[in-house]
């Protein structure tokens, strides 16, 4: 009997431990981080080697609170001739002739409570690459900052940058 | 220290990987046998019991860095630090950062050395005592600064501010990090000695295999807690699917481990010492790689240039930036000519420079062109008709005119 009670409470103890971590494995999975797109889009290509400023297609950066993915008719203005014989751009063509709207999956997400605005770190002279890393090298775009208030306020506070707490949240 | 060439990464990835799972193992069995035979001395000092001080004598006699051993294991934490400053360039790598490790850890294999030698020479235990927990301070201490070295590699992201507070260098994961060392150096230790025990001689062999036996099982008890503590304080960006299932499956092994040893103990049976090394070197070789693992993640990808240009930017950038008059010639220019056409170079479509020329003086048939390209050189793709008003054709036409003259 006791050895059988020592069994279970070892195994009982161990097991929730064991279930906890597959359980965090499994959240860990997916898209959560990296999602895949519906269109192949390679940042590697345009922001890489055509050095193409990120400003260029995420126009609103500058100007607004969202830096904006830019419309299908600005990615058809070059692709309707270069590069149409690719499979990813014949399926942006596809779409684009359809009039469907492009669902791109969102990478970075903040809480509703949070205020944030490109524009005024843009315009404050952050540059992209401080929150969204290397991009010119990522295949597939991925989170690269946790976004945790602590990251935000070491910068705010190493900058000189306000630290009230209406200044992010709402 | 020469950056490590893209083409030799993986490979000394790899290698450093490797080099860091031998510095976890040995440190493990250095800090688990110091710390059982101070206890055992202590208890030797208490009781008076000459068993018991012999059983510490034994146990200093196979202390991992004895003779050669503690030369070598310094040489290797002294190679695994370059090799971590050259593939990760972290700013808290500082000289003094590195001198005060490395002096700390030759600090500590010196009073670990004369603690064997005083042991041997002397037959009081206060000395020794005294200076083999020295010692094993020490070697704690340096076990610290590498828990948070270990756990900032993480998180580049705060490196751009450590300059201005240094508390960012402590964190919850290198709390986490010691403790689950400490898990996983006491089964190890404890192994090592069940192991070695065939060795010591006859009168000691019972009480060694007891103790290892009974050391083993506390470590293996905090490997559970220690190993998700050290997981849900993972920074967002260190967290991998693989690496929490290489936790659990060292969890999986430690499972069966410990019941072995929890019933061999209470029935008084002896348990062999060499699976028991084995499995555990296995638990501690899973959960360094997992570590390897997270901080491959958050090296993947370029993260490293973001940490450069966040503080780099924010010097070289006035805080509010002086408007930069630009007619509007050059903002169509930037929004819609700039994708394929440098003036000095080929991207997508020819030089401007070398193009423009046939232009000069012909406004007129510049602008037709733009709003009704054609293809010419068959060496280029067709131009798109970008499908721009008369008046920012007519803007775009009297700025490329305008560039070409200043060229």
């Amino acid at each position: 009997m006791a050895r059988l009670l020592l069994n279970l409470g070892i195994i009982g103890y161990f097991g929730l431990f064991l279930l906890a971590a597959v359980a965090l494995g499994g959240y860990w999975t997916g898209d959560r981080q990296q999602p895949q797109q519906p269109i192949a889009f390679p940042h590697t290509v345009h922001a890489g080697t055509l050095q193409l400023a990120c400003e260029f297609c995420h126009r609103y950066a500058k100007q607004s609170r969202r830096a904006g993915v830019p419309s299908l008719t600005r990615c058809m203005s070059c692709h309707q001739t270069l590069a149409a014989e690719r499979e990813e751009i014949k399926k942006l063509t596809r779409i684009f002739e359809a009039g469907q709207p492009l669902h791109w999956n969102r990478v970075y997400r903040l809480p509703d409570f949070i205020y944030f605005s490109h524009k005024r770190h843009v315009r404050g002279g952050v540059p992209c690459a401080a929150c969204h890393g290397d991009v010119a090298r990522m295949k597939t775009v991925r989170q690269v900052r946790s976004l945790e208030m602590g990251w935000c306020l070491a910068c705010h506070r190493d900058l000189g940058a306000p630290t009230d707490c209406t200044t992010c949240h709402n | 220290m020469p950056v490590v060439p893209a083409a030799y990464l993986p490979l000394f990835t790899i290698l450093l990987g490797a080099g860091q799972l031998l510095q976890l193992l040995w440190t493990a069995a250095l800090v688990g046998g110091m710390l059982f035979s101070l206890v055992v001395l202590l208890q030797a000092q208490r009781h008076r019991d000459p068993l018991r001080m012999g059983c510490a004598r034994e146990l200093s006699r196979r202390l991992p860095a004895n003779g050669l051993f503690g030369p070598l294991y310094w040489l290797l934490a002294a190679v695994n630090l370059a090799a971590v400053y050259s593939r990760y360039r972290p700013p808290f790598l500082t000289p003094p950062f590195l001198g005060s490790a490395l002096v700390l850890l030759a600090g500590a294999l010196t009073l670990l050395f004369f603690y064997r030698r005083l042991l041997h020479r002397q037959r009081s235990a206060g000395i020794p005592l005294l200076v083999g927990t020295a010692g094993l301070l020490l070697l704690l201490g340096t076990l610290v600064l590498f828990a948070c070295g270990g756990a900032a590699l993480l998180n580049p992201e705060y490196w751009p501010h450590l300059d201005y507070n240094p508390l960012h260098f402590l964190s919850w994961n290198a709390l986490a990090r010691l403790l689950l060392f400490l898990a996983l150096a006491l089964p190890l230790s404890g192994a090592a000695l069940l192991s070695g025990s065939q060795s010591a001689p006859p009168d000691l062999q019972p009480y060694l295999v007891r103790r290892g036996m009974l050391l083993a099982v506390p470590g293996l008890l905090l490997l559970p807690p220690g190993v998700l503590f050290v997981l849900v304080t993972l920074p967002v960006i260190a967290r991998t699917p693989l690496g929490a299932l290489l936790s659990a499956a060292a969890l999986l092994v430690a499972l069966p481990l410990c019941l072995q040893l929890c019933h061999r103990l209470r029935e008084g049976r002896d348990l062999a010492g060499r699976p028991l090394l084995a499995a555990v070197t296995l638990i501690v070789l899973l959960v360094g790689l997992g570590d390897v693992l997270s901080r491959e993640q958050v090296w993947a990808d370029g993260t490293v240039l973001a940490r450069q240009t966040v503080s780099a930017g924010a010097e070289q950038q006035p805080a509010v930036p002086v408007a930069q008059p630009v007619g509007p010639g050059a903002q169509l220019f930037r929004a819609h000519c700039a994708v394929c056409h440098r003036f000095d170079k080929r991207l997508v479509g020819p030089p401007l420079l070398e193009v423009l020329p046939r232009y000069r003086g012909r406004s007129d048939a510049l602008q037709q062109f733009i709003r009704q390209p054609v293809k010419r050189d068959p060496d280029y793709p067709a131009m798109p008709a970008l499908e721009l008003r008369q008046e920012e054709i007519a803007a775009l036409a009297a700025y490329l005119l305008d560039r070409l003259e200043q060229h």
